[in-house]
C-alpha cells in the first residue's frame, strides 16, 4: 500500500494488512495535541501503549484487541507515518466519508467518542469510516485479549460492543 | 456439408446453452431488483451531519433508548433549521424515529439500517474529504483520561 501525506503525496511503501489495532470507545488521534502519547486509550492499544493483562480490568476474554478492516480504506502493521492521512478507497462507494489521522494506519475505535455522544460502530456498518472495523460482511472476526477469535455480527447489541471495545470501564458485554 | 447426423449431435449442446442462458437470465432478475437504485427507499444523505444522524438513530433503535432517540430528534430538529437535511431525509428520520416511538424498536431498527445501506454507492457527495475529520474538534482531554 501507499502511504499518502495530506497533500497526497506518496511518503512510504507498507505491506497492507486487513486488520486494525483497538484504540476503545474514544479516539485518541482525535484531540488537539501535539504529542498524543499521554492519551490512554480505553482499548488496549494507544500511542506507545505498554498494556499489561492487568491493565484488562475488564477481562481478557471481554476486551476486543484486534479485528477487521478491509475495502474502505488500506491499513498496515508496519507503523504510523507522522504527517500521513488515511483516505478512503473509493469515495463514490462510501459517500462523506472523510480522511483521517495517521495513527488509523493501524488503528481503529468503536465508540461513543467525545464528539459523537451515543453512537456506537459496530462491524461493518455499510456508512463506516476508515476509523472503525469493516470488511465486506455483516460482521467482524474479532481477536479478544485471551486469544480467541469471535464473530461479532453487525446487528450485535451496540451496548455489547462498545462494552467488548474498552479494557476497564467496567462494562461488561454478556452474552453475544 | 452438414447431415441429419451432425444436426443431431449439436442438439444437447443447445438444449445446455438454453439452460444455462435460462438458468443465469433468472438469477440476473432478482440480483438486479436488488441493486437497481430505484428500489433504494430512502435519499442520498446531504451533509456530514445527516449522515452522523443516521449512526444516532441506528444506534438508538438498536439498544432500544429513549434517552439516544430524544437526542437524535433533537439533532434532527435542529439540522432541520441549519437546513442540513433536505425534506425527504427529514421524512425518511421522521418515519423511523415514529416507528421506535411507537415501541416497534425492532422495526426501526431494520428502518435506519436499510437507511445506511441505501447510502452505499451513492456517489461521492464530501465536498472537502481532507478537511479535518468531524471527530478533531476536541480539546486536550483532561490529565489522566
Amino acid at each position: 500500500m501507499t502511504v499518502r501525506d495530506k497533500g497526497g503525496a506518496a511518503v512510504a511503501e507498507f505491506g497492507i494488512s486487513h486488520y486494525v489495532a483497538n484504540n476503545g470507545q474514544d479516539e485518541c488521534w482525535a484531540y488537539d495535541v501535539r504529542d498524543q502519547s499521554g492519551i490512554k486509550g480505553t482499548g488496549p492499544f494507544f500511542r506507545n501503549s505498554r498494556t499489561t493483562a492487568a491493565a484488562v480490568t475488564d477481562g481478557l476474554s471481554n476486551t476486543a484487541f484486534v479485528g477487521e478492516h478491509t475495502s474502505v480504506s488500506d491499513k498496515t502493521w508496519v507503523g504510523v507515518v507522522p504527517g500521513a492521512e488515511v483516505c478512503p478507497n473509493n469515495p463514490a462507494q462510501y459517500p462523506f466519508t472523510a480522511c483521517d489521522a495517521a495513527a488509523t494506519l493501524v488503528l481503529c475505535h468503536s465508540g461513543p467518542a467525545a464528539a459523537e455522544p451515543g453512537v456506537v460502530h459496530p462491524p461493518s456498518f455499510p456508512t463506516c469510516h476508515v476509523c472503525q472495523m469493516y470488511a465486506p460482511w455483516p460482521g467482524g472476526n474479532v481477536l479478544l485479549g485471551d486469544g480467541s477469535v469471535r464473530f461479532v455480527s453487525t446487528s450485535v447489541n451496540l451496548n455489547t460492543w462498545a462494552a467488548l471495545s474498552s479494557m476497564n470501564l467496567g462494562d461488561l458485554p454478556g452474552g453475544y | 456439408m452438414a447431415t441429419n447426423r451432425d444436426a443431431d449431435d449439436d442438439a444437447p449442446d443447445r438444449r445446455r446453452l438454453f439452460w444455462m442462458l435460462g438458468i443465469g437470465g433468472a438469477l440476473l432478475v432478482p440480483l438486479a431488483v436488488v441493486w437497481w437504485p430505484g428500489c433504494r427507499q430512502y435519499p442520498a444523505v446531504s451533509s456530514r451531519e445527516s449522515l452522523a444522524l443516521m449512526r444516532l438513530v441506528y444506534s438508538a433503535c438498536n439498544t432500544k433508548d429513549p434517552a439516544r432517540l430524544a437526542q437524535a430528534e433533537r439533532r434532527l430538529a435542529e439540522l432541520d433549521r441549519q437546513g442540513k437535511v433536505t425534506p425527504e431525509e427529514k421524512a425518511g428520520f421522521d418515519r423511523i424515529i415514529g416507528t421506535a416511538k411507537a415501541g416497534k424498536w425492532e422495526d426501526a431498527e431494520k428502518a435506519s439500517f436499510k437507511f445506511a445501506q441505501d447510502q452505499v454507492g451513492q456517489g461521492d457527495a464530501d465536498p472537502d474529504r481532507h478537511a479535518d475529520h468531524d471527530h478533531h474538534k476536541h480539546p486536550p482531554p483532561k490529565k489522566g483520561k
